[in-house]
């Protein structure tokens, strides 16, 4: 069970082992002579600690507040000239580990092993620790890697005179996992124009010219190469892509590179190499055909295998061209770009390989660098030597050379890649081809399971979407089916961008289940010999080949690699699915068979193969297979299963053509919802909106959240005291063993209004419920305190934990080592640690702010030299009090109004149970959540009968074997649930005579009761409620601040304040907005009228000589500076606001001038 | 005199320093998980070394304090 978890959980092991591919690079710098590059074995060390040999742990980590790296260590080879390489080794810094990753020191560890490491027995990593915080990657959502897709957009048109809004896009991957992405636009004049970004800059070339770039042959042969796909007899036939007209662009095309001035294949690439010379840094000295060269192979179509690239690139070149073309004739239709089909996700492990690529290329230019100056300076020393020794030279400058790079630059890799996990920032001047710079991180709160694991199974549409005022990328796609989860999607802000997987959808990975690096180039190849041997024409020979009616092109990860004659295609798919299927067979069983068949006006047919890693998979049967022990379940991905035909298990053909059948059955319905969706009980049975409530409350609910509690120190955690498992549940609740991690409580519920406390979702909680321990829950606070890293301190002065010895006030509170006592209350405003500065000899004691008492859980103290660095945790018991949040797994929360005594319940009359929790019976009606009824009345016959009650939604959408001999029809759900209250005598509805608590007399109704599974969430009272009489104001306006936390207000807004005018409520309002704000009495001189020109002198205090009397105070003096007189003197009530608002006209030279009158009139 | 004046501010005649004890918070760590050895009883006084007096391990987790604690039982 475990293990199945474990494998359904991550969406890829997102190892760092990709390293090894990253600095396979071989890739030089083309410095002057001198040749840089990384060897390929990088050793990435296990976590250990500093100083020492021993490993270090995740749960060290966490405590001491640091980040979970090994050491990276890699060679670097110099060359010089002809001479033989030297190989030298440097330090890369620590590098961020990912937990029960292959460098990971808990890899492999079993769940008793795990446990004591303290870590929970289910731990399945898949997150870093950076400074003591868990941060997971979040998937995000890319175009699909090396499939030309159409796409038409507005700003096209702006590039440029003469562009239409169509063009054709391809993101090309390297094997690095590294994209670059090429547009081919199409011009108003019947051309082309490749687009390509390079160093932030887009640069548009004439199509014909990079064909003649690419290839050394005469124009005609081009010609013929265009225009093959047009044949006259199909035209305007099924699946003829071509039209006449490309004849006519392909002559354009030719005819503009004449134009140039350009008529051969090397006069064409001097012309690139001359005009991007100055881009390809290194290559300032080679001939410009070599750059030209460079260009192509850095730039275009980077996907491509570089031996035997140029013809290739032509084909897929054309390919494009020619889809460009179809669509402008509107033989196909664009591409969706917002639907799944043409996606795929980006993964930690590749966000970083990608991102270490850059940083790792700036440091091999750097070293070069610094290798190019020290050869300067030391070259008249050595000259001769070298002349006479004929030695390696640069053996000695490596070893000075490492002296100063290792020290800073070498490790600033580790150190990038560790803040760009910890913020989530991408510090790049390319881009990296990604369309977002932030957001790639996010904390992995635990305030539950469902929320932990969420973090996992989420995947984001991307950042720069989420600013979009259109709405169309947030819409549910039905080529998404399977994919994403429907229901399982925040509703507000990110609704319809942050999606999440459902319970069967994987992502395909870079790894085989044996955790080896899966050579992709041998899959291929092996995937090629199995299609020549269907009969498929490889493409390579020749130039010219047969078009879209008479064969398809198949395509396998971005490389046209041959066609298929098209009355032959669909043998080869069946075929190829057959053996994606058998274990037997070299053919992967994640490969994706993207068959698009021929068509009016479609999507571009052709055959699209795709094997590479993070695209979207799921299982469905395979029907035309025979099953034999399970072989018949195939994994497909979201771009073929649009052209399918998958059926739904119930056995019937979902209202299928006979010339269609389906070839695929699902497994099961519940593989279209997430995990979190999947465990709303007969979810199917609810309005669709309330189980999207419940995907977001369950995500929110206090639970049993660890099971490592003891050790942990997160800055919150919320733990529920009492956790039950339900009674009414689902398969995937037991197969994602969410019991070792419940959310709520068997309450029982009776639906009733009783006391008028329980309206507008409120509810009513039994105070001897509660009082016996139902929802108790708490809160761990952790505190971190170092002493010796204190940033802001400028003083050099050490401090430590001591109490002092002679103030002997604070020692009921603080213990002899300065911290609180373990167990000990400690009130608001308590001191509860003491300091002591070493150098001023002072100790001083920290008070403890909020506004209630905590109690101290544990004290854990850090081992250095002096008591300098503690985590102390505070508990913060939470019962249940009036405004706590509930909520049933159907989404209907309420507010706890009232803990109403037992013996005022109201009690059934048979069994004399009294309800624990009363919910309004208006809950129902408008919200239809009727899986809520079904819950009641099965966990009701459930504990009758001492059994818990599947309720797998869909469950009658699956074909039962046994459903024709069970004699017709079966029976239905309410009268299962009910027959079960039947036996054991009581009512078949779920309702009971009940007697009032207070009256003692028997209900005019009977009441519908029975147990519900209740979640706690979060959201309490005692975090939220905000009050004040008086206190803190702001410095400028002496008006009341705001903020919670400081004890501010509440703003008596424009909204309230039209609300009182409109009931006349003068006084109140003057009390609201003037008295209890900043009323102030000003000295306003009434001779010039200004406010700010008075000012007060204090006379001396004149003790008058009287007995028995208090010396009496002279009455204040007030002078206006500007009349200089103390006549016409007069104090006027008013908003200090005002008084500011006078001196800040005054700064601008705007006098303000008060005329006075008597209240009576002017 | 003269040890006055090299220590200008006499310090306080100092009372005895009282010991805290904690617990070696390193448990079933450095050793085969399943033969428990650490969980030592640490008993330290201001200004002593941190650590695990057994098992040399440098966290420390404070115990629970003898004295009466008193909880609302609500």
């Amino acid at each position: 069970m475990q293990q199945k978890r474990r494998s359904y959980h991550l969406p890829a092991p997102g190892d760092l082992t990709h390293l090894r591919e990253l600095f396979d690079w071989k890739k030089s710098l083309y410095l002057t002579r001198i040749l840089l590059w990384f060897a390929d074995d990088p050793i990435l060390g296990r976590p250990q600690k500093e100083r020492s040999s021993e490993p270090l742990y995740p749960f060290e980590c966490r405590q001491a507040r640091i980040s979970y790296t090994g050491k990276l260590l890699a060679d670097i080879y110099f060359q010089r000239g002809d001479k033989a390489p030297v190989r030298e080794q440097f330090n890369f810094g620590q590098f961020p580990i990912m937990l029960m990753s292959k460098c990971c020191n808990l890899r492999g560890y079993d769940p008793q092993q795990l446990v004591s490491y303290k870590e929970e027995s289910s731990e399945m990593g898949g997150y870093f620790i950076l400074n003591g915080l868990e941060r997971v990657v979040r998937p995000v959502i890319m175009p699909k890697r090396n499939y030309p897709m159409s796409t038409v957009r507005n700003s096209f048109r702006d590039r440029k005179e003469g562009y239409t809004d169509k063009a054709v896009v391809i993101r090309c991957a390297r094997e690095d996992q590294s994209s670059v992405t090429i547009k081919l636009y199409y011009l108003h004049n019947g051309s082309a124009r490749l687009g390509v970004w390079i160093q932030g800059k887009e640069f548009l070339l004439p199509v014909g010219l990079i064909l003649k770039a690419l290839i050394d042959s005469p124009d005609h042969e081009i010609y013929a190469s265009l225009t093959c796909c047009y044949l006259e007899k199909f035209e305007k036939g099924k699946g003829a892509v071509g039209t006449q007209l490309v004849g006519e662009r392909a002559q354009i095309i030719i005819n503009e590179v004449g134009d140039l001035g350009l008529f051969t294949h090397r006069q064409c690439l001097e012309h690139i190499g001359e005009h991007f010379q100055p881009l390809m840094g290194g290559l300032e000295n080679e001939p410009y055909s070599v750059v030209g060269d460079a260009v192509l192979k850095d730039y275009i179509f980077v996907h491509l295998d570089k031996n035997n690239d140029k013809f290739n690139l032509l084909i897929v070149f054309r390919f494009m061209l020619q889809k460009l073309f179809s669509l402008m004739d509107q033989t196909s239709v664009l591409d969706n770009s917002d639907s799944l089909q043409n996606h795929e996700v980006l993964l930690p492990g590749h966000l970083i390989t990608i991102y270490l690529k850059i940083y790792a290329f700036g440091i091999l230019y750097f070293i070069g660098k610094k290798l190019e100056d020290w050869l300067q300076r030391t070259k008249k020393l050595l000259q001769d030597e070298i002349k006479k020794e004929n030695n390696n030279i640069n053996f000695g400058s490596v070893d000075s050379l490492k002296k100063v790079l290792d020290k800073n630059p070498t490790r600033q890799i580790s150190l990038a890649v560790e803040n760009m996990l910890k913020t989530g920032r991408l510090f790049t001047q390319t881009g990296l081809d990604l369309q977002q710079r932030a957001g790639f991180t996010v904390q992995a709160e635990r305030l539950n399971f469902l929320r932990f694991l969420s973090h996992f199974r989420a995947v984001h549409r991307g950042a720069s979407f989420a600013g979009l005022r259109t709405t169309s990328v947030r819409k549910l796609l039905p080529e998404s089916w399977g994919f994403l989860c429907p229901v399982h999607t925040p509703d507000g802000e990110p609704c319809g961008l942050l999606n999440h997987m459902t319970c069967t959808c994987r992502i395909t990975s870079y790894f085989d289940a044996q955790g080896n690096i899966r050579d992709f180039s041998k899959i291929r190849m092996s995937i090629l010999s199995v299609l020549i041997e269907v009969g498929m024409t490889p493409s390579l020979p020749r130039l010219v080949h047969a078009g879209p009616p008479a064969a398809l092109s198949v395509i396998l990860d971005g490389r046209v690699v041959g066609s298929i004659s098209s009355n032959q295609v669909e043998k080869v798919v069946a075929h190829l699915r057959r053996l994606k299927v058998s274990a037997a067979s070299v053919i992967p069983d994640d490969l994706e068979v993207g068959y698009v068949p021929l068509s009016m006006g479609g999507a571009y047919p052709g055959l699209y193969l795709f094997t590479s890693p993070s695209r979207f998979v799921r299982p469905v049967k395979n029907i035309s297979i025979p099953a034999v022990e399970g072989q018949n379940i195939e994994l497909i991905g979201p771009f073929e299963q649009v052209f399918m035909e998958i059926r739904c298990p119930d056995g019937r053909d979902g209202g299928r053509k006979d010339a269609f059948p389906a070839t695929h059955e699902e497994i099961h319905p519940t593989g279209m919802l997430s995990v979190v969706a999947n465990l709303t009980p007969w979810s199917e049975h609810n309005q669709s909106p309330r189980n999207m409530y419940q995907c977001q409350m369950a995500k929110q609910t206090m639970g049993f959240s660890l099971q490592a509690l003891c050790n942990r120190t997160d800055q919150k955690l919320y733990h529920l005291k009492t956790p039950q498992s339900p009674i009414v549940r689902t398969k995937t609740y037991m197969n994602y063993c969410v019991d070792e991690y419940p959310t709520g409580t068997n309450a029982i519920v009776a639906v009733l209004s009783y006391t008028g406390y329980d309206m507008e979702d409120a509810m009513i909680l039994s105070k001897s419920s509660v009082d016996r321990g139902m929802f108790h829950g708490q809160i761990f606070q952790t505190e971190s305190i170092d002493l010796s890293d204190q940033k802001g301190k400028s003083d050099r002065s050490q401090r430590l934990f001591r109490r002092s010895n002679t103030d002997k006030s604070h020692h009921s509170l603080i213990d002899s080592d300065g911290l609180p006592y373990v167990g000990q209350t400690i009130k608001p405003d308590e001191p509860y640690y003491s300091t002591y500065d070493e150098i001023k000899g002072a100790t001083r004691t920290a008070k403890r702010k909020g506004s209630e008492p905590a109690i101290v859980d544990y004290v854990a103290i850090d081992g250095k030299k002096h008591l300098q660095k503690v985590n102390i945790r505070f508990r913060h018991p939470r019962n249940p009090i009036i405004g706590d949040k509930f909520s049933s797994r159907h989404g209907q929360k309420g507010v706890c109004s009232q803990l109403w005594p037992d013996i005022d319940m109201p009690f059934s009359g048979v069994t004399g149970m009294r309800p624990d929790l009363i919910i309004n019976p208006h809950a129902f009606p408008s919200r239809m959540t009727i899986a809520m009824l079904l819950e009641s009345v099965a966990a009701k016959g459930g504990s009758l009968h001492g059994k818990y009650v599947d309720a797998t939604p869909f469950a009658n959408s699956e074909k039962k074997d046994n459903e024709d001999t069970n004699g017709g029809k079966s029976k239905t759900l309410v009268d299962e649930l009910g027959e079960m209250l039947k036996v054991k005598g009581f009512n078949y509805h779920g309702v009971e005579v009940l007697y009032s608590g207070v009256y003692g007399t028997e209900l005019t109704c009977e009441i519908f009761i029975g147990p519900v599974y209740y979640q706690r969430l979060r959201h309490m009272v005692s975090d939220k409620f905000q009050v004040r009489a008086t206190g803190m104001v702001d410095q400028v306006t002496r008006q009341p601040i705001k903020g919670r936390k400081r004890g501010g207000g509440i703003r008596f807004g424009e909204m309230e304040r039209d609300s009182l005018l409109a009931h006349g409520a003068a006084y109140l309002l003057h009390d609201r907005l003037h008295t209890c704000s900043d009323y102030h009495i000003a000295d306003v001189c009434s001779l010039c009228g200004s406010i700010l020109t008075t000012s007060s002198v204090q006379p001396q205090m004149r003790v008058r000589e009287m007995r028995g009397l208090p010396p009496m105070r002279a009455p204040k003096k007030v002078t206006c500076h500007a009349c200089k007189s103390s006549k016409g003197m007069e104090t006027v009530a008013m908003p200090y606001v005002f008084r500011y608002l006078a001196a800040e006209l005054a700064a601008m030279n705007i006098k303000l001038t008060l005329q006075l009158s008597n209240a009576t009139g002017a | 005199m003269s040890s006055a004046a090299s220590n200008p501010r006499p310090q306080p005649p100092q009372p005895k320093q009282e010991e805290t004890r904690y617990v070696c918070g390193g448990d079933l760590l450095f050793v085969s998980y399943n033969t428990r050895c650490c969980g030592e009883e640490v008993s330290l006084r201001p200004g002593d070394k941190i650590e695990c007096s057994a098992c040399n391990y440098p966290v420390l987790f404070k115990k629970r304090t003898r004295r009466i604690v008193e909880f609302q039982a609500r």
